[in-house]
């Protein structure tokens, strides 16, 4: 074995590289540098993992991320947001006065104007024909919106949307008849900026997680996830995980879901409650069935020959301060005449509204009729805050009911 | 009855004859205030807000924060109280 000659500033060159990067102060014998070099982390090491699997891990270490999936895990990413998409709102609001149309490009990754032009003409039905109106994303994309107003032809308002050469939608707004016009309104064009690869695993952060944990075993990066998402062909699908802290799994869900499937994490209770709009009529409690796929179809049944009103609903207020929508999946529904509806409403003796203020009682609600049946239908409580009571309510004097995958307050 | 506009605002009165007349009695009793800080969408219509979210009717929700018009509807009804009580002196009645 040949033997090589080494200088002691060399080695005391190679100690103090040690030092500086364990931190630790003693003397380092030369036996024992190779040791000292093997334990140094070359990175920031991660005090989580993510797993994907049908079945739980074993033996899971601290904050271990478990995703019930078939499909296998290729990387995974932290955001609010969705990543590697986007999406613009194009509105067009016409002034019948000045005869005049508003354009406005809002770029929703974080929600800037990025582009607005008022488009003027000379008549109450003006006639322009491509107009360009040009816009860069908040991530550095060069984009046009081609556009035009119609005459005495709706949708009144058509356009083109590019961004970086490549069409990406079309504009359609303004609905109705010549006489009776609704101008105005707002579209939504999303496109993708890169593509996701297959597999990766998007965790959803944000403000209103039950979860949190240290990323890195040195240094302070907490987040805060609640819920998780995972590229399978080309769109994101929500999967069932659960994460491992203090020796015990818990079900990592979006606190938001007021209902999903199966997996509760609110209480509901079925309640025999009169509608305001019907509150000299009998008062009957719903039946929720809870099928084998998780969802719940809730059955009403009146007394025979009445128009009775009853309510599924949350057994506590929730509170809507950081939310902006309600959105249900329906399956299976069947309102044959009066009235089902997801509602925001005051836990009083009537639930509902069609009523003086004195008397009604809701703050918002969404009709459910029967074409509605296996829809995701989406209820604005932006205007809306504070503790409320949520429910789906009947007042019906047939039998009916509605069937509900998931119900979720969502804060985007 | 009440009217909404082509962003299915609802508003009190018609002055000029634009808006659509909505027969339904969702708002009896509410003040102007109250009124004009709702948006209904018809059963059949959708409307989007300005995040892209899309609403499909029928739909009846504040879009105004509804403590706003809550306070505004607890003051209507005092004035109304107040012109009711003076009514009824100005009657004789004794309140």
């Amino acid at each position: 074995m040949a033997e090589y000659l080494i200088q002691d500033t060399t080695l005391t060159a190679i100690g103090d590289a040690i030092r500086t990067k364990t931190e630790k102060t003693n003397l380092i014998p030369v036996s024992g540098m190779a040791d000292e070099i093997l334990q140094i982390s070359s990175g920031a090491e991660l005090n989580f993992e993510v797993v994907g699997g049908t079945t739980k891990p074993a033996n899971p270490i601290e904050n271990t991320i478990w995703v019930n999936t078939e499909n296998e895990i290729t990387s995974w990413i932290f955001s609010a947001t969705e990543p590697y998409g986007n999406s613009l709102v194009i509105s067009a609001n016409h002034s019948i006065n000045s005869s005049s149309t508003k354009v406005s490009i809002v770029d929703n990754s974080n929600n800037a104007i990025i582009a607005s032009q008022t488009v003027t003409g000379t008549t109450y039905y003006s006639v322009f024909t491509d107009v360009v109106i040009s816009f860069t994303t908040a991530d550095g994309s060069k984009g046009t919106l081609t556009c035009s107003v119609r005459q005495n032809t709706t949708p009144f308002f058509v356009g083109t949307v590019v961004v970086d050469g490549v069409a990406v939608g079309t504009v359609s707004i303004g609905t109705g008849t010549n006489s009776s016009y609704a101008w105005n309104g707002a579209q939504t064009i999303s496109y993708t900026k890169n593509s996701a690869e297959d597999g990766m695993v998007w965790i959803v952060t944000s403000a209103v997680s039950d979860f949190e944990f240290n990323a890195l075993k040195k240094n302070a990066v907490q987040v805060y996830p609640n819920s998780l998402k995972q590229y399978v062909s080309g769109e994101w699908v929500e999967k069932p995980t659960e994460l491992y802290q203090n020796g015990a799994w818990t079900q990592f869900i979006d606190k938001g879901y007021l209902y999903y499937y199966s997996q509760q994490s609110y209480e509901w209770e079925a309640v025999a409650q009169k509608c305001v709009n019907a509150s000299n009529n009998a008062a009957v409690a719903p039946v929720p069935y809870y099928n084998s796929d998780g969802s719940v179809k809730i059955s009403f049944t009146p007394l025979s020959g009445s128009r009775c009103s009853g309510i599924f609903w949350l057994a506590e207020d929730f509170d809507l301060t950081n939310y902006s929508t309600l959105e249900i999946s329906l399956g299976e529904c069947y309102k044959p005449s009066v009235q089902i509806m997801l509602v925001v409403t005051k836990r009083n003796t009537y639930w509902g509204t069609d009523s003086t203020y004195s008397s009604g009682t809701a703050y918002a609600y969404l009709n459910i009729t029967t074409a509605l049946s296996n829809t995701i239908q989406t209820l604005d409580v932006s205007g809306i805050s504070g503790e409320k009571c949520i429910g789906i309510g009947f007042n019906e004097g047939s039998a009916c009911y509605a069937t509900m995958n998931y119900l979720k307050a969502k804060s985007d | 009855m009440f009217y909404i506009d082509s962003e299915y605002k609802c508003h009190a009165t018609n002055p000029n004859g634009e808006y659509r007349a909505i027969d339904k009695e969702l708002f009896n009793g509410m003040s102007d205030t109250f009124i004009e800080g709702y948006r209904y969408i018809p059963e059949g219509e959708s409307w989007t807000r300005s995040d892209g979210v899309t609403f499909k009717g029928e739909m009846v929700a504040p879009w105004k924060p509804y403590n706003e018009l809550d306070t505004a509807q607890r003051e209507y009804e005092r004035e109304k109280l107040t012109e009711c009580t003076e009514a009824l002196q100005v009657l004789g009645v004794e309140v």
